[in-house]
């Protein structure tokens, strides 16, 4: 059975299917939608507080698109499930959920553990996170 | 020198016992070789033609004494008793064995240093003027906002996965020493009239295969936007940059594709939602950075240097290398020190353990217990008093690195080429060599004035041949290796891509090209006028006849 992390727990993948943004931009009634860096995403920002589920698919896990189109969608508003899914590796995990993904559709085979190792890799950034808070620099 | 704070060296920890767990993932199949590549070059390490390449950064050319003795262990305990120093100011590693890495990184980790992000498709180590702090035409020391750059870019979640490579070069000065105009993203400090801060921005500079000069996309930035706008330039670049070529995935690429003015209106449009926002510099966190880097405790010394003429005319060889390896300071009573790291029988910017160790224990004795490596691929002691020259030179010199030639012909850039990179085309290394063999009387080279011979191995350019005076570029014809030379490459003031002067050589006519080249100059120069000014008033015509005649 496929799985998937949630809030940093694994769980079995109902296999539910998301609509891509064309197909969803016919039915936009649906709480949840799938892109890619391709598209032109940031329509759906008028729609944010209505979604529950945003997938964003890596075509291929050198490409880090996503990971700007991620934090796009959270800069822009959106509070629901932003989920990865497609060709990223365990190894992007941390920096996947700094970019305000929660979810992530897994094509390896994970136990809790490497889940839970790989999203608490390191205990601090620079960066600033999400939410308004400070940049970190440590001077 | 910035002191890291617990949390930069839990970081550190952290990265060495995550490498550590993805080397042996690698080991054990865990992860396929596709995988690990990012992974292992964002660490630093390459696989190279003998054996693979360990990349240590060096935050914008700064070390510090335990630094430089515990670099010199490495080498001895894990390489060959020698490293490299590059033309981004870091030390690089040819012979360590691939299974010792994480332990190398370890050994690092222990006096606050790291491989990270000093190779892969990401934002690489900043680099910097070589004498910042203590040149005297400097507007403001870069190296707090160096420090500030290399915090956010440091595991930039957003930004490890970019179409290809992202440098950033900062200056502070005047004249530029940092090569900005050759960078993906260029800073010049400044200050307006009301002595204010600001940043002028270049950005899709950058030499390989497609060399360009960088383009302004702002005059004046004020300080406290410099992080926002860097995320919106890189946010940009990682979503527009072209990924389906790698020889075209720079930014430079892409600025040129868009024009400067549409990238402009494009990072505008995402710097609206970032600029004022949580990585604005407030005044706090700017003056905490520069408390960092505040003058040394430099003694009020007289500006008598008589002492110091009467050692001079006492030795020539002194002499010499007080002309032409010193600097001024912008403290009386003190100079800058240049040690070359270009001696004959050596490749440039290779260093011993023992010239390691030296330079530390130099650094201690005379210059505040820090040195610098340059991309020049030298390295500086900043802060000498005047006084204690002599006896600095006299160390230096029984170290093998004194020979006074900063600036000269024979103070080449080079890169390692094809006897160790597995990129190269042709080994760059024994060109250099013949060169320093020919032309190894100084009193000729004093005579021919400042010139920069810059030699790569390939397109790549790592050796900078673009802005060389004289540039040198290895090609590949038919498995045959060959030499193309270009003219008039200037890295500054202003900045100039060097005129291929035409069909290539084999290594064995370099010498003979270049004795060439400089006769024409030397028949052709004005009084005083230096080699690449004679190179652009005249046009590479002359130099063809002579050449090709």
């Amino acid at each position: 059975m496929p799985k998937r992390i949630i809030n940093g727990i694994l769980v079995v993948d109902g296999g539910q299917s998301i609509l891509g943004l064309a197909d969803w931009q016919i039915n936009a009634s649906e709480s949840a939608v799938s892109v890619t860096p391709d598209d032109d995403y940031l329509t759906l920002v008028p729609y944010l507080s209505a979604l529950t589920l945003i997938a964003v698919r890596f075509a291929d896990f050198n490409d880090g698109r996503g990971f700007s189109v991620g934090r796009k969608l959270r800069d822009a508003g959106y509070r629901g499930e932003l989920r990865a899914t497609g060709s990223f590796i365990r190894d992007q995990l941390h920096y996947l959920s700094r970019c305000g993904f929660d979810g992530f559709a897994l094509e390896e085979d994970l136990s809790q553990e490497d889940v839970h190792a790989s999203l608490t890799e390191f205990s601090f950034s620079y960066q600033a996170p999400q939410e308004n808070s400070l940049q970190q620099f440590m001077l | 020198m910035y002191t890291y704070s617990n949390n930069d060296r839990q970081l550190l920890k952290e990265r060495v016992l995550q490498f550590r767990d993805q080397m042996k993932r690698y080991i054990a199949g865990e992860l396929t070789e596709e995988q690990f590549r990012p992974l292992r070059l964002q660490n630093g390490l390459y696989i190279q033609r003998q054996a693979p390449m360990l990349r240590i950064a060096v935050p914008y050319g700064l070390l510090s004494a335990s630094q430089l003795r515990k670099l010199a262990q490495i080498t001895r305990d894990y390489d060959k008793g020698f490293a490299h120093v590059s033309t981004r100011q870091n030390f690089q590693l040819n012979w360590p064995e691939l299974e010792r890495v994480p332990d190398i990184l370890s050994e690092l980790a222990e006096v606050d240093m790291h491989c990270i992000q000093t190779s892969g498709n990401c934002i690489r180590n900043t680099t910097t003027d070589q004498f910042a702090g203590v040149a005297a035409d400097e507007v403001e020391d870069p190296r707090p906002y160096c420090e500030l750059i290399r915090q956010w870019s440091t595991l930039h979640p957003e930004f490890a996965y970019l179409p290809r490579k992202f440098k950033i070069a900062v200056c502070g000065s005047e004249s530029d020493r940092a090569a900005i105009y050759s960078h993906d993203v260029g800073l010049a400090l400044q200050k307006n009239a009301q002595g204010e801060l600001g940043v002028r921005v270049l950005v899709g500079g950058g030499l390989g295969r497609t060399p360009v000069i960088g383009s302004v996309i702002e005059e004046w930035l004020d300080i406290k936007h410099l992080i926002t706008y860097l995320d919106a330039i890189l946010r940009v670049y990682n979503l527009l940059g072209r990924r389906d070529n790698k020889y075209k995935a720079r930014i430079k690429i892409l600025v040129r594709a868009m024009g400067i003015d549409a990238f402009r209106d494009a990072v505008h449009r995402e710097w609206s939602t970032l600029k004022d926002g949580h990585s604005t510099l407030n005044p706090a966190t700017l003056e905490a950075a520069r408390l960092h880097f505040m003058p040394m405790a430099y003694e009020t010394l007289p500006s008598d240097t008589r002492a110091l003429t009467v050692a001079a005319e006492k030795n020539q060889i002194f002499k010499r290398w007080l002309e032409h390896n010193t600097h001024d300071h912008k403290v009386p009573g003190y100079r800058t020190v240049t040690v070359s790291l270009k001696a004959k029988g050596l490749a440039p910017g290779d260093i011993t353990a023992e010239q390691l160790e030296l330079i530390a224990s130099l650094a201690d004795k005379y210059s505040f217990g820090e040195a610098r490596t340059t991309h020049h691929q030298n390295m500086v002691l900043a802060d000498v008093r005047e006084q204690d020259l002599p006896d600095l030179w006299q160390a230096l010199q029984h170290g093998g690195l004194a020979i006074a030639n900063v600036g000269h012909l024979t103070d080449m850039i080079c890169c390692p080429g094809g006897d160790f990179c597995s990129l190269a085309n042709a080994r760059s290394l024994p060109v250099a060599e013949a060169i320093h063999d020919r032309f190894d009387n100084l009193d000729f080279l004093y005579d021919l004035g400042p010139i920069e011979l810059n030699i790569s191995g390939c397109m790549n350019a790592c050796g900078h041949h673009h802005i060389g005076h004289i540039g040198i570029l290895g090609v590949d014809k038919k498995g045959q290796e060959f030499f193309q030379v270009s003219l008039g490459g200037k890295q500054a003031d202003p900045p100039q891509i060097g005129k291929i002067l035409g069909p290539s050589f084999s290594a064995q006519q370099i010498p003979d090209i270049i004795d060439k080249i400089l006769s024409t100059y030397v028949s052709l120069r004005r009084e005083d006028e230096i080699f690449v000014d004679t190179c652009h008033r005249v046009g590479i015509d002359p130099f063809k006849e002579s050449v090709y005649a």
